[in-house]
């Protein structure tokens, strides 16, 4: 086995066991992850920070239980990134941002970060971003565009770009991301792998930057079906220092990889979800649907109006926590975030509170819809990958803003906290692009089952690009 | 309303917040509060009572 073909397309599972059974060490694993970071990321510039030392010593840890004849953990040495606001100990804590790093170095790691080391996987970088999460891009004023490793002239998507093309690249075969209105979703739609946005209150956010206090989620990209189960797994719980987080009954997921569809009520979203989705993503739509045997299309009400509102209170939200910085430091943001943040602090709370009032309608609309549907389909983005620097996308003849627009197929299902899968296809078009299957609060079992169901069936199609 | 007056509204309402527009931002902040004024005339006046706690 050569020095790098360990990480570089492995699953965090084949890793795992084999860090378990002694076939390598977690060190070897985790070195050469930091070699390939430092050979193949300058391409794509997914990577903002190196945690070299410390990953090293948790590998030696991990190695050090296996040696002993102790369980290392079910990610035993898998090496994972972590977008660039979740807090790692020891380090200043950036959010994409240069504000952020005038504050002391993190005190401890955040709540995610600490669960997958209790299950034996090992930090070994943050990842870049949007500043404070604010866009579907990664093209960061201060840190660089992250390139898409399946064309390098196209955004990686966002605003945890850094994460997703870490993954797709191969550079690790986990990393975290946060999804408020589609940032976990629609980076790995752009980059062709699987992500998990999920129920909100599953995942602890506790130790990251906030970015909107009631639409923030945490949850995994990884490059199987079965890597994310196991890695949703190990961060789903219960945590009293997040103060939205859910103690509802967790249901592991990965006991039900192979379980099958029988007795899921599937169903296409129509609608809005189909008015704003491309030839393209349509196209990925029908063939997942065929692949599934799903024929019913479902109309959810109120969506084209829950996109709005998410926006306002994205908008709101987002303005009033930056609103002390803005007014001491606003040179200090990134100029392309700065304005929208500007204008978020400037809504009269008339429109935040109907916002909030078209929120809950829009919760009872789904719940009614949930009563004889287990997951829906749709696509994940509007499109395939825009090129860096495009300021607007085509979707059946209009002309609409990618900055704002890449996430209105996602952005419903977080604005009332529903789990949803992004599984990687490949388009008509050649580019990674994702269909999204969406279950009702905490049934991210559900999901799981037709994600594995299509990537058995190889509708399914991870990328494996790397520049 | 015109340009002129729309970017005296918003210095208007960002005075009231302390905040300082930058005359290189203005455009831009008024270019997005319209889109989000938009977005909340999407949203029009929902009867149902926000959650003040969301929890799904």
């Amino acid at each position: 086995m050569s020095a790098t073909s360990i990480v570089r397309g492995a699953s965090a599972r084949d890793i795992a066991a084999w860090v378990r059974v002694g076939e390598t060490t977690a060190r070897d694993v985790a070195t050469q992850a930091l070699a390939d970071i430092a050979e193949r990321d300058a391409a794509i510039n997914s990577v903002t920070d190196v945690f070299a030392h410390r990953a090293l010593e948790d590998a030696e840890r991990v190695d050090e239980v296996v040696r002993s004849g102790g369980d290392p953990g079910p990610l035993a040495g898998v090496p994972f990134a972590v977008k660039n606001l979740f807090d790692v100990e020891g380090v200043r804590t950036r959010a994409g941002s240069t504000v952020e790093l005038d504050r002391p170095p993190a005190p401890a790691d955040a709540a995610a970060i600490r669960r997958l080391r209790a299950a034996g996987a090992v930090v070994v970088a943050a990842t870049n971003m949007d500043e404070y999460a604010h866009g579907f891009t990664t093209e960061n004023g201060h840190y660089g565009t992250t390139r898409n490793p399946h064309d390098l002239t196209r955004i990686a998507g966002g605003s945890s770009g850094g994460s997703a093309a870490a993954v797709a690249a191969g550079l690790v075969p986990l990393a975290l991301g946060s999804d408020t209105n589609g940032s976990i979703r629609v980076p790995s739609s752009l980059c062709g792998t699987y992500g998990l946005k999920p129920t909100f209150g599953r995942v602890s956010r506790a130790g990251t930057v906030l970015f909107v206090t009631s639409l923030d989620h945490v949850g995994p990209l990884a490059r199987t079906v079965g890597d994310l189960a196991l890695s949703f797994d190990a961060l789903a719980g219960f945590d009293p220092a997040d103060p939205v987080s859910s103690d509802h009954p967790i249901e592991p997921c990965t006991p039900v990889l192979g379980r099958g569809i029988d007795g899921l009520r599937l169903a296409v979203a129509g609608a809005h979800f189909t008015a704003v989705a491309d030839a393209t993503a349509t196209e990925v739509v029908h063939r997942a649907a065929a692949s599934l045997g799903v024929d019913r299309e479902v109309t959810v009400d109120l969506s084209h109006q829950a996109c709005a509102a998410a926006s306002v209170i994205t908008s709101a939200e987002a303005g009033q926590r930056h609103l002390p910085q803005l007014r001491s430091r606003a040179a200090d943001y990134d100029p392309a975030v700065r304005p929208g943040l500007m204008a978020g602090a400037l809504l009269p709370a008339a429109d935040y509170l109907a916002a909030q009032r078209l929120r809950s309608a829009y919760r009872e609309v789904v719940a009614r819809a949930f009563d004889d549907v287990d997951v829906l389909i749709t696509a994940t983005t509007p499109c395939s990958a825009p090129l860096i620097g495009q300021k607007t996308m085509d979707v059946r003849g209009e002309q609409l803003l990618v900055g704002m627009s890449l996430g209105l197929l996602a952005q419903p299902w977080s604005l009332i906290g529903l789990p949803a899968l992004s599984v990687p296809m490949t388009g008509a078009d050649g580019l990674p692009i994702g269909v999204q299957l969406i279950a009702a609060p905490y049934a991210e079992a559900s999901l799981f089952r037709v994600a594995d169901a299509l990537e058995a069936a190889s509708v399914a199609v991870v990328a494996g690009s790397a520049p | 309303m015109d340009d002129a007056d729309g970017a005296i509204a918003v210095l208007g309402m960002a005075r009231a917040v302390d905040l300082t527009v930058p005359s290189e931002d203005l455009a831009a902040v008024m270019a997005h509060l319209a889109l989000l004024r938009g977005f909340a005339a999407v949203v029009g006046d929902p009867a149902s009572e926000p959650a003040p706690v969301y929890r799904p």
